[in-house]
């Protein structure tokens, strides 16, 4: 084990390139030597580089490990100064898991202007049709995105490029670090969108396509390691995951399947870790299992390429109780038809749940926002499966949900307020005063769960008060004791969600 | 100027002011019915909302009765606590009353008669042709047009604002600023002789709040009252 501490060389390895990129895995630290004298330009752009603040998150740049080829630098004046551009020799990181991706380049870029001297680091992501031979500089044939970082290693922009020409971009300005979730692809200007459905704000932002959009993608980063057997000889030892970055790349029109494919592309391995896999989950769900079984919780087509039914299938393959008495409890109901779609509400609602056809046990849960955040999906989706269930278990009079407290208090609202179960006003009153007393804390908590706990479960709250809020301000019954939810309290609520849905890797 | 010219000049007179009269005639009783309708749905759902009955201590045990059944009968509580019970509410009830005329909302509308959000829905009102007539009108709508909330008049003291997710949510996910309540209406579907009408409404305390319904109508004594409701869904 020990021979396993004198490796000499650790390179970043990717499958993409290992076929064909055997000498770059072992370059020659030792005899870096400068053999040709640089230019005094060059020499001083060199002697100005400092990369000891860099950091490799996000861009996945290891700057311990980049060569910069300083002798094959190209140039360019442009209106705003001289530009400079080096390769990076050290094959870098990267084994995407996007398979659009064909090949990826770096370089040092510096422009130098009157009074500043700018340097990049800049990555080049080429997509299928693009010219290998494209650089930033040179970017007459490329297609593909084009990612700047600074010397700290923040992201400076990051563009997409068709045809050599800049086709859209963005800026730090809009940059909105969320990190990666499975769900969760937007997140960014609250612009990025998953599926097919956001035609309509795709276009508000100019851009053509249903479908088309940012997408993030996954990169993860390894590192090999290798025993020296002495002179020139270097045993494979094993490769180490080092971590993993994503960024967004811009997908053209297509539609969610398109989107999804690059988003969620790993096998679906049962579980709803990191290897989750949207695509899988429904493939599974509609074609194996309980063959022969009916669905009875059916998810429309519409949902399956989006964040709210990547969050759908999340909850059903979770353990939250709070979903396995709602709407897991559909499953076991043979009398009753669930169903999941994407909707027409009216304009001022999120989702809906449309129990018009009570009587012959068909409740439709219609999700309509687009946009949202996946936690946000997660605590909309539940709220309107307590709607649901509360419309079944008051029909059947069987609930795993309500205990006998819950009964009697549901009969005196339900009675108090004249609800007969129906889409009324004296339903929706009923069922959100009973909401608001006994389903705040637990919707808060179960986000909570799905967020693993990441803060306190104090900063969950907001996902608790979804669509209850008001009732809150009113004053409501909690344990039997009045509360009034504060405008304070609530703007904090509101705060703290911020915070979780900037960080959720749900 | 001629008599022929004269003349010309008078039949052209004529033909515009009646083809605006009669164009205004039918446009402004479509719009007056509707507006009509509106300020009574408005005031019938748009009311403040008031604190909940307290709770009760548990006294009803269950029998086999159907729980629905036990809502309305109230057999659902032992007697003598539901008639405490009653008391209690109605005594609420009155003070909630009160407390609810010095509530002033802000109600947000939706700036259009729209097509009703029925695309989807395939509903068969067996018994009452004159309903399922109503009802394919209003699925047949494929336009919407302005609603103008400077002539609706509502009872309530509440203030009237064309509704505007801009406006009216601080983001995506965040609940309503600034409003109370939300309505968004269909367009009204009429009979031939504007003595009945059924349109979609749907009102909404949060964007998980609300109801949303076809409403159908009768115009009794000259004012338009509900005579049934297919619910569509609740928030
Ligand atoms: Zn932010
Ligand atoms: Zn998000
Ligand atoms: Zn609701």
């Amino acid at each position: 084990m020990k021979s396993i501490t004198k490796l000499l060389f650790t390179s970043f390895f990717t499958t993409l390139l290992v076929a064909c990129q055997s000498e770059a895995l072992f370059p020659d630290t030792d005899t870096s030597v400068e053999l040709i004298q640089l230019s005094p330009e060059v020499q001083a752009i060199k002697d100005d580089l400092d990369l000891s603040h860099f950091e490799s998150d996000p861009s996945g740049i290891d700057v311990d490990k980049i060569v910069i080829d300083w002798e094959n630098h190209i140039s360019s004046q442009k209106e705003d100064g001289l530009w400079y551009q080096f390769p990076l020799t050290t094959v870098l990181p990267a084994q995407l898991k996007s398979d659009l991706i064909v090949q990826q380049d770096y370089m040092l870029v510096v422009a130098i202007s009157e009074d500043v001297t700018e340097y990049s680091l800049v990555k080049l992501a080429h997509l299928e049709g693009s010219s290998p031979t494209a650089t930033y500089l040179q970017l007459g044939g490329f297609h593909g995105m084009t990612y700047l970082y600074d010397l700290n290693g923040a992201t400076r922009g990051v563009a997409y490029v068709e045809n050599g020409e800049t086709h859209t971009s963005i800026t730090t300005e809009h940059w909105h670090h969320v990190p990666m979730s499975n769900c969760d692809v937007h997140g960014l200007a609250d612009n990025v969108r998953m599926g097919t459905m956001n035609h309509n704000d795709l276009h508000d932002q100019g851009c053509d396509g249903g479908g088309s959009g940012w997408v993030r993608v996954a990169t993860d980063h390894y590192t090999d390691w290798y025993n020296h057997r002495g002179g020139n000889t270097w045993e494979y030892s094993h490769t180490e995951y080092t971590g993993t970055t994503y960024e967004y790349i811009w997908v053209e029109g297509g539609g969610g399947q398109y989107l999804n494919a690059i988003y969620l592309p790993d096998a679906y391995s049962g579980g709803t870790g990191n290897d989750f896999d949207l695509g899988e989950f429904y493939d599974w769900y509609y074609n194996e299992r309980d063959e022969g079984e009916p669905l009875r919780i059916q998810i429309d087509p519409s949902l399956q390429d989006t964040v709210a039914g990547c969050v759908l299938a999340k909850l059903m393959l979770g353990e939250l109780a709070l979903y396995r008495d709602t709407i897991g409890s559909f499953e076991d109901d043979p009398s009753f038809n669930l169903t999941f779609t994407f909707g027409e509400c009216s304009d001022g609602d999120d989702a809906c749940t449309s129990a018009a056809d009570l009587s012959d046990g068909n409740i439709t849960i219609k999700i309509q926002n687009q946009g949202l955040h996946a936690l946000e999906y997660a605590s909309l989706i539940l709220h309107e499966g307590i709607h649901a269930e509360i419309f079944r278990a008051v029909e059947t009079y069987t609930s795993e949900l309500l205990n006998p407290n819950d009964w009697e208090r549901l009969g005196q609202l339900y009675r108090n307020y004249l609800a007969d179960n129906g889409n009324n006003t004296e339903t929706t009153e009923a069922q959100h005063r009973f909401m608001t007393e006994r389903y705040v804390i637990p919707l808060a908590e179960a986000i909570w769960k799905l967020d693993n706990k990441r803060y306190p479960l104090d900063d969950y709250m907001k996902f608790g008060w979804d669509g209850l809020e008001r009732y809150g301000f009113t004053g409501y019954f909690h344990d039997g004791v009045f509360k009034r939810l504060t405008r304070e309290e609530s703007n904090e609520d509101y705060h703290n969600q911020d915070k979780v849905l900037n960080n959720t890797t749900f | 100027m001629t008599v022929i010219k004269k003349l010309y000049t008078v039949l052209f007179i004529c033909l515009i002011s009646f083809s605006i009269h009669s164009c205004i005639v039918q446009d402004s009783e479509a719009d007056t019915e509707s507006y009509e309708i509106l300020n009574m749905l408005i005031d019938k759902h748009a009311k403040p909302l008031l604190p909940p009955p307290p709770p009760l201590p548990n006294t009803f045990t269950y029998d086999s009765v159907n729980i629905k059944e036990n809502y309305y009968s109230g057999h659902w509580s032992s007697k003598s606590d539901s008639i405490i019970y009653s008391n209690k509410l109605d005594s609420i009830k009155k003070k909630n009353e009160i407390l609810s005329k010095n509530i002033a909302q802000i109600i947000a509308i939706d700036p259009y008669f729209a097509v009703p959000w029925l695309a989807d829905s395939n509903f068969n009102f067996a018994n009452s042709p004159e309903k399922q007539r109503l009802y394919e009108a209003l699925k047949a709508i494929q336009d919407s047009i302005p609603l103008r909330i400077d002539r609706l008049k509502i009872t309530r003291n509440d203030s009237l604002t064309y509704w505007s997710k801009a406006q009216h949510r601080r983001r995506k996910g965040a609940d309503y600023v600034g409003v109370d309540i939300v309505a968004s209406f269909s367009r009204v579907a009429f009979d031939e002789k504007k003595q009945k009408a059924a349109l979609v409404v749907s009102f909404n305390r949060s964007v998980l709040a609300g109801f949303s319904a076809i409403y159908f109508l009768e115009k009794k004594d000259d004012k338009w009252v509900v005579i049934d409701t297919k619910g569509l869904w609740i928030s």
